[in-house]
């Protein structure tokens, strides 16, 4: 283990050095003959000491290695409002029934003071240009529409049945070497992986 | 009793999280076989259990699918169990947030009836609320992942905090732990930009994985996301804040809220 390694873990278990560092960074760090960069990192706490830990994609690359390509220009989004409001109207037959009032709208207008409270769908639309692959650009939108109330799709019944049960017979019945394989067979057959 | 399983969370700032439950836990199991890449978390568990596993070194590969990895967790975890429980599963976070592996662990036990406890730890997302002050009962909250929410083209509504989970796995379901281009999150930009505005300000959330860093907090416009991508690693949580206030649907209730009169219909007397 590297004198870096070593402050790393010893931060988290050791509590006398932690408290030590906490007081005064540079005499904990006193003890180690760590790289300057290194040492620096620590003491500043900041986003280098993910390097330090391990996560070599998560250092930030110099802004010049890889510029980012200029992003794609983008047109205003478009929102679309279809607002129903239920009422109970006479059914001329001495009841009541349902009809909905609907209306279109350019944005979310505001609730009405009185009656039921209305159902809003909301289309939202965005468009951008992008590279055609020609040298030129060309249009592409996107939308998404927000529905209240939506059924939501079933979800699949877990598997059970005698192709469970005999997965499972078969890993009672697995010596250690084969247990492995055969416990595999079983959780494909619960993730419903054919 | 004592689970044939125990599934525990080890919390996000290695080892700082650790509960007395999860230590007890730990403490009791004749193998821990762990998903921790923490430079101390070896060192705690072994003063604590004699056999250990680790899980990361074995599951992951560059460009391996991730599921596979999860099924390799489960199946050794099941294996163990089966030749010298009880055993313990025992991972960064919290166990049941963004990790398949403890749901399989769960459904393989109960076909072989061994038995399994799930404990708790401290995710990102409880290190979220704290560190961005962030209370979910205000203003609600929505989180998705960010690969399903291009898959399904989830709507996001605009006045309620989201959480988007991921966003440095987006669009596979491969592991690698190559940085990103910037091009790679165009479509995910074109889909917010459906429902908040380019410049409207998100914060690219880490939590403190050690006691030595602190968590990162920078906050970035969402036009210029793209130019962000080397800092959108694995561990990144998108906090987008809300825009506007939802209007109150039901002035009947409002007005009622404060009303002790209506508090006294709905209660019992003493």
């Amino acid at each position: 283990m590297d004198d870096v390694q070593s402050v790393l873990v010893r931060a988290v278990l050791d509590e006398q050095w932690r408290e030590r560092f906490d007081a005064d960074p540079a005499a904990a760090m006193a003890e180690y003959e760590l790289p300057a960069a290194a040492a620096d990192a620590l003491i500043g706490g900041d986003e280098r000491v993910l390097a330090l830990l391990g996560g070599a994609s998560e250092v930030p690359p110099s802004p010049a290695a890889e510029p980012a390509a200029d992003p794609p220009p983008e047109l205003p989004p478009v929102e679309l409002v279809l607002r129903l409001v239920p009422e109970l109207v006479d059914n001329g037959a001495g009841g009541f029934a349902v009809r909905y009032a609907a209306s279109l709208h350019g944005s979310r207008p505001p609730p009405p003071e009185t009656g039921a409270a209305p159902l809003d769908l909301v289309v939202r639309v965005s468009a951008w240009a992008e590279a055609d692959g020609a040298g030129g650009l060309r249009l592409a939108h996107a939308a998404s529409l927000d529905v209240a109330g939506a059924e939501p799709h079933p979800s699949p019944a877990p598997p059970t049945g005698p192709d469970v049960r005999s997965a499972v017979a078969a890993v009672r019945a697995a010596g250690r070497e084969a247990r492995y394989d055969r416990l595999v067979e079983l959780a494909k057959l619960l993730e419903g992986i054919p | 009793m004592t689970a044939d399983i125990s599934i525990v969370g080890l919390g996000v700032c290695n080892v700082d999280h650790i509960t007395r439950q999860v230590e007890r836990a730990v403490g009791r199991a004749r193998e821990v076989l762990y998903v921790d890449t923490g430079p101390a978390t070896r060192a705690w568990l072994a003063g604590r259990c004699s056999a250990l596993t680790d899980l990361y070194a074995e599951s992951y590969r560059v460009g391996g699918v991730r599921a596979d990895a999860y099924r390799h967790m489960a199946v050794r975890t099941v294996e163990a169990a089966l030749d010298h429980a009880p055993v313990c599963f025992a991972m960064f976070g919290h166990p049941t947030v963004g990790a398949q592996a403890p749901s399989l662990i769960a459904s393989m036990a109960r076909e072989l009836s061994l038995t399994v406890e799930v404990l708790p730890g401290v995710s990102a997302m409880a290190a979220l609320f704290a560190d961005l002050l962030l209370d979910p009962c205000a203003r609600g909250l929505q989180m998705y992942e960010a690969t399903d929410l291009l898959l399904r083209a989830r709507p996001l509504q605009p006045d309620v905090p989201a959480l988007i989970w991921q966003v440095g796995n987006l669009e596979t379901r491969l592991h690698t732990d190559r940085a990103s281009r910037p091009e790679r999150f165009d479509r995910f930009v074109r889909h917010l930009r459906a429902t908040y505005p380019a410049d409207h300000e998100i914060t690219l959330y880490f939590a403190s994985p050690h006691p030595m860093m602190r968590a990162q907090v920078p906050r970035v416009r969402l036009a210029d996301l793209r130019a962000h991508a080397h800092r959108l690693h694995h561990g990144v949580t998108l906090y987008i804040p809300p825009v506007g206030i939802r209007p109150i649907a039901d002035p009947h209730l409002a007005a009622v809220v404060d009303d002790p009169e209506h508090l006294g219909r709905h209660t019992r007397s003493s």
